[in-house]
């Protein structure tokens, strides 16, 4: 497996068990979100990213020191189409949900229901591009 | 219109040309050892220039390796 794939695979699961976690939590204890002060939203919303880095740069640390020397990693023009196509749906997929939440959310909500639709909005588009990565590897891409 | 696709011989020449491993022509062309194995594998089409050099590494003709069919 491809240093890239595996990179995305373990982006996948950091942002299902992080921000799935993260928003099954405000889902279901809506008033516990609700009553809890600004700097414990806060908290809770800096806590699940610095598990997300934290998660990611452990597996980059790991990647580096298991890095093979006879099979260095390079990326070539298959790595680059392949990330090309999924940044591109991933930036059209983020694009709009952005309007959703840019210029329409403005008028019927506010506050926390508008930095959760944006931050859906950029799990959404990292799925997106994780997960357009993989079927590039797995299902092969043509230019 | 049936649909074409390009296809090609890779495997084949690789193995007439002693053996040679994915990794070896992979470096040798520029690519990593998992294109080749795309490549061989027809999933990835790769571009003009890479077919050509694979060609070339290989010691063949272009069309006695990639096709259009």
């Amino acid at each position: 497996m491809l240093p890239q794939e595996r990179f995305a695979y373990v982006w996948l699961a950091a942002l299902a068990l992080v921000f799935g976690g993260y928003f099954i939590a405000v889902a279901l204890v809506p008033a516990a979100h609700e009553t809890a002060t600004e700097l414990g939203r806060i908290t809770l919303l800096g806590a699940a990213l610095v598990l997300l880095a934290l998660v990611v740069g452990v597996d980059r640390l790991v990647a580096h020191f298991r890095a093979d020397e006879d099979e260095p990693v390079i990326t070539d023009e298959r790595d680059l189409l392949v990330k090309q196509h999924a940044t591109s749906a991933a930036y059209y997929v983020l694009i709009a949900c952005m309007i959703v939440v840019g210029c329409v959310m403005p008028f019927e909500a506010g506050g926390w229901d508008i930095v959760h639709a944006a931050l859906f909005a950029i799990v959404l588009a990292e799925v997106v591009h994780h997960g357009l990565i993989l079927i590039g590897y797995r299902q092969g891409l043509r230019a | 219109m049936p649909e074409r696709q390009v296809t090609n011989s890779v495997r084949t020449l690789r193995f007439l040309a002693g053996e040679m491993t994915q990794a070896d022509l992979g470096r040798r062309v520029g690519v990593t050892r998992q294109t080749i194995a795309a490549i061989e594998a027809g999933k990835y089409a790769p571009s003009l220039e890479t077919a050509f050099r694979i060609a070339e590494v290989l010691q063949k003709p272009f069309d006695e390796v990639f096709r259009w069919e």
